[in-house]
């Protein structure tokens, strides 16, 4: 199908806003001690399976019963598409094709198309995910302001007991002010300085943005292509139930460590 | 490398696993010394110069070299060792150390291991009691999106390699014309049961175009792909969707 098809931009709509790419980079060890993760040469991280977020965006939503909805047949160049979703409570828990173009290529479209929608609104709504293969970017800077955020978030936040025995995870403590924002430090990249801040939100990362951030040339391609997944990476870490790391992968120390060391400053 | 690895291992027993994860890290280190191109004193940039020979690397270097030489062999040239006629394995050593080291730990006792390695992931044995290992494929054209979602239910080891325009650049080459290659593709998604395997025929694929990698991923056992082209299209191999979940 192709970008403009008012359906797939509805279903995927849906899927960018809830499912999260996650930098386990970016997270504490858990006091799990049944499972071990760490990032090669840096500060040891971890998320842990079944964690549970103030902002409740797991699997584990009870139900308030499946119904379905299906959406206007629209019409294509290839014939008529109409896709109808099974909801359970709030969350979408599948969404299929009951009219689909067909015949000579729209068969091999459709068959090739259909199980990525599919699998793109299911897994927005249970978020249930380990780890992600994408195409990665080198962008050092980015990843390094990044990791610093994330050390100080994680250092500003007062030990106390975790409010549910299923938070496992470093960071849980006492919620700071919400909006609080944690400023990781600036990170000298060959493009220029990369600088993270986190929105804070009780002991959960919100927003994570780069404030400063290479441009002109390349730069403000990689910058602009770079910057959303990381932001996304970092607010999603908290909301998702996700059992390992990142999305498309960012190799970029200097955005890692200024999340780091926003995260750290957050938590001292 | 400038390549980042994330491991989750879940099981074994801590202090064995945490050393298996030490000797891990303390081998991908190695790797980057002895095969970055980007390293002019790296063994791989030496050996490009002609001021080593195989034989005087350390054995991996052999190793990495056979494996490249296969890969070129069953991909009709598609999967290159060399780009502008310099000595480059790169499209196979990061699969290759990712799944070296994933078999590392899965052998220290852990009874689940992800490793991803910039975007390719190996995976051992499950997370958790009764779930399988669900790993994302980014959606190369929206970034914080999926595409889809791979299950390793069923199957003790699974690898996911993803291979695209922003990780390679003008390093996919047209083996035909020695020239970089004019590719729909904008990623290409290859799953298996070896990392080292997946990873080659990622990149492989990548310079074929759409139609002609379709075709050749769909001819080689045990392996399902999902390819995205620039026209925002998407195209699997007929087993894919069994893998998803």
């Amino acid at each position: 199908m192709k970008k403009s098809h008012p359906l797939r931009r509805v279903v995927l709509a849906t899927a960018a806003t809830v499912s999260g790419i996650v930098l386990l980079l970016s997270l504490k060890p858990g006091t799990d001690p049944g499972s071990a993760s760490a990032q090669g040469g840096t500060v040891p991280p971890q998320a842990a399976a079944g964690q549970e977020s103030p902002q409740g965006g797991t699997a584990d939503q009870s139900s308030s019963g499946a119904r379905t909805v299906t959406g206007s047949a629209a019409d294509t160049q290839y014939g008529p598409v109409q896709v109808r979703l099974t909801l359970s409570g709030d969350k979408i828990t599948k969404a299929e094709a009951v009219q689909a173009p067909s015949g000579g290529q729209s068969t091999t479209v459709t068959a090739n198309a259909v199980p990525k929608l599919n699998q793109a609104a299911v897994a927005s709504g249970t978020a249930d995910i380990d780890a992600i293969s994408g195409a990665t970017y080198t962008s050092a800077g980015y990843k390094k302001s990044l990791q610093s955020a994330l050390d100080q978030a994680a250092k500003s936040a007062p030990a106390q007991p975790a409010a549910s025995p299923s938070q496992t995870s470093a960071v849980a403590a006492a919620p700071a002010p919400d909006g609080q924002t944690v400023d990781g430090d600036v990170v000298q990249t060959q493009y220029g300085p990369v600088q993270v801040r986190l929105t804070l939100n009780g002991t959960s990362i919100s927003k994570a943005e780069a404030i400063q951030a290479p441009s002109g040339g390349m730069s403000t391609q990689v910058t602009s292509n770079a910057v959303p997944k990381l932001n996304q990476a970092a607010a999603a870490s908290q909301s998702a139930d996700i059992d390992a790391v990142s999305g498309a992968t960012y190799t970029s120390a200097g955005y890692k460590k200024s999340l780091q060391s926003a995260l750290d400053k957050a938590g001292g | 490398m400038g390549t980042v690895f994330s491991f989750d291992v879940r099981g074994g027993e801590p202090d064995v696993v945490q050393a298996a994860l030490d000797d891990a890290i303390a081998q991908l280190h190695r790797v980057d010394e002895v095969f970055s191109t980007y390293r002019e004193d790296s063994q791989i940039s030496r050996l490009a110069r002609g001021e080593l020979t195989v034989a005087e690397c350390d054995p991996e270097v052999a190793e990495v070299l056979d494996l490249c030489a296969e890969a070129e062999r069953l991909s009709d040239g598609w999967f290159s060792t060399t780009y502008q006629g310099e000595l480059d394995p790169t499209g196979l050593v990061k699969g290759w150390s990712t799944e070296r080291v994933a078999r590392l730990l899965a052998a220290a006792g852990a009874s689940g291991v992800s490793v991803n390695g910039g975007g390719d992931v190996q995976l051992y044995g499950v997370p958790g009691p009764q779930r399988p290992w669900r790993v994302g494929v980014a959606d190369p054209l929206r970034p914080g999106s999926l595409a889809a979602v791979v299950s390793a239910a069923g199957a003790d080891e699974l690898a996911v390699a993803t291979s695209g325009t922003a990780e390679r650049g003008t390093h996919i080459v047209d083996p035909r014309t020695g020239k970089s290659a004019v590719t729909d593709l904008v990623a290409v998604t290859v799953v298996g049961p070896r990392l080292t395997w997946a990873d080659a025929w990622a990149t492989a694929a990548f310079a074929m175009g759409s139609r002609q990698a379709l075709d050749w991923l769909e001819s080689l056992p045990d392996v399902e792909a999902l390819l995205v082209t620039a026209g925002d299209e998407v195209r699997c191999t007929g087993g894919l969707a069994q893998r998803l979940g």
